[in-house]
């Protein structure tokens, strides 16, 4: 299934952005006053948006692994969260250059946006650090879930405290022309696209990576077969295993 | 629930004697404290109205930094001695662990901020013993609390706990320190704090909810 999806998405990408960089440089009229600088925000928009969908998927991918364990489940909610926080880094830093001509600074320091993506950010990367830092697979998938259920849960209370403090000037909603309209759709569907892409993809790395932690395990358990299962039990790692001279390589493995 | 609250307390208390006998963590927070107000007030030298527009967020960045050494002992502590499979194996609810630990760490906390606010006071020369300031002074260390105790329990756990920590708290202390810092500007400005406080409520609501219910799963092993 994961793999019909990618081949799929491998096809649909590369045209989807090549048609959006087209609408969006060359379809799309200038702005009244932002002239041609406001065209980042086809690109922006979208980015920040899929790395909100990365968070998403990883609220619920938490939730669904405290309930059913399944390591599926944690698999996808490391990948979404590892590809949201570049979309949440790209979108951010689209967002800072398209800030310096039009509001003549980088950063804003009391904007409700600008401060609640950052912080999302930062929960997300804290998230990624707490999954480094834990070696055990269970214990990382359990812990990891703690954090992004309890981060996710906690952004609107972000929003709301940076509300209460500031005031905003970041804008919500611009009037769109219709030819600005629908290059915004085409390009938010490609980014969506290009998003789940790559998720598909990361997804794809872990389970060959899982795949071939099994069958070496396997491949183990066929050459010693009681060596192997008291490795598995006593957890040691292998290679003290292949320097104990009774346990050697034999003629045993199978080719 | 008689039965529950008692169990809090024996939590606390234990903790409460625990921190007594050996007063670790609490001559650390609170020297901590004092070094960072004179630092301050050292390194800033600020103008009396200066001061009143930044004395608030010193206030509440010096108290996120004081409560991690606190937190991260929290948990640690019974990693070390042992006492976490102890807690573990307890026949009594998980949430009433997690409900006496943030209490242990909110007290930690309010003896660091009983510190921290005559401190400042003298050495910025702000008013920061004004009774408006307790308010939000209470809700964000209870938010402080029970976002950090969670986390506590979690890093307890990771290999390399002591700067994980911070890096999990921080950015979910983030809106506790903004609102609290924002409240307590608008108190020494006397604007009404309602709406701040308000925020204060329900996040310390949310993330006391969101923690007992995941609590139990820190504590897996």
């Amino acid at each position: 299934m994961v793999r019909r999806l990618s081949r799929a998405l491998d096809i649909v990408v590369a045209p989807a952005m090549l048609i959006s960089l087209v609408l969006a440089f060359l379809y799309a009229p200038d702005e009244a006053t932002m002239k041609s600088v406001y065209r980042i925000f086809f690109f922006h928009v979208p980015a920040a948006a899929s790395s909100f969908v990365g968070f998403a998927i990883v609220f619920v991918c938490s939730i669904l692994y405290l309930r059913t364990r399944k390591q599926m489940y944690d698999l996808l909610a490391g990948a979404a969260a590892e590809v949201g926080v570049v979309f949440c880094a790209v979108g951010i830093g689209m967002g800072m250059l398209w800030a310096k001509p039009v509001w003549g600074t980088y950063w804003i320091p009391g904007d409700v946006h600008l401060m609640t993506t950052a912080v999302l950010f930062l929960i997300y990367v804290s998230y990624l650090m707490l999954r480094a830092s834990i070696e055990d697979d269970e214990r990382r998938a359990r812990l990891a879930s703690v954090i992004g259920i309890f981060g996710f849960a906690g952004v609107p209370i972000v929003y709301f405290s940076i509300r209460v403090v500031q005031i905003g000037n970041h804008p919500v909603l611009l009037g769109l022309e219709p030819r600005m309209q629908l290059t915004f759709m085409v390009c938010m569907t490609s980014m969506l696209l290009f998003f789940t892409f790559i998720l598909v993809r990361r997804v794809r790395l872990e389970l060959a990576r899982a795949e071939v932690a099994r069958m070496r395990r396997d491949l183990l358990e066929l050459a010693y077969p009681r060596e192997a299962t008291a490795r598995v039990v006593a957890g040691a790692a292998v290679e003290t295993q292949w320097n104990a001279p009774d346990l050697a390589p034999t003629s045993e493995v199978p080719s | 629930m008689t039965e529950y609250a008692r169990i809090v307390a024996t939590i606390v208390l234990k903790d409460v004697r625990l921190e007594a006998r050996t007063r670790q963590t609490l001559i650390a927070s609170t020297i901590f404290t004092l070094l960072v107000a004179i630092i301050f007030a050292f390194a800033l030298d600020l103008a009396p109205a200066t001061a009143r527009a930044v004395a608030p967020g010193l206030l509440w960045a010096t108290l996120a930094f004081a409560g991690i050494l606190g937190l991260g002992r929290s948990f640690a502590q019974e990693s070390d001695h042992g006492t976490l499979d102890g807690l573990r194996l307890a026949p009594v609810d998980p949430s009433a662990l997690y409900v006496g630990k943030m209490c242990g760490n909110f007290l930690l906390m309010l003896l660091t901020l009983a510190v921290a606010l005559p401190a400042f006071t003298i050495l910025l020369g702000v008013d920061l013993l004004s009774p408006g300031v307790f308010p939000a002074a209470l809700l964000g260390l209870l938010g402080f609390a029970a976002a950090g105790t969670l986390f506590s329990a979690l890093s307890a756990a990771a290999r390399t706990r002591d700067v994980l920590l911070p890096i999990l708290f921080l950015p979910l202390a983030i809106p506790v320190i903004l609102t609290a810092t924002g409240a307590t500007r608008f108190t020494l400005s006397s604007v009404s704090t309602a709406n701040a406080l308000g925020v204060l409520l329900a996040c310390d609501a949310l993330y006391v909810t969101a923690a007992v219910l995941l609590f139990i799963y820190t504590l897996e092993e």
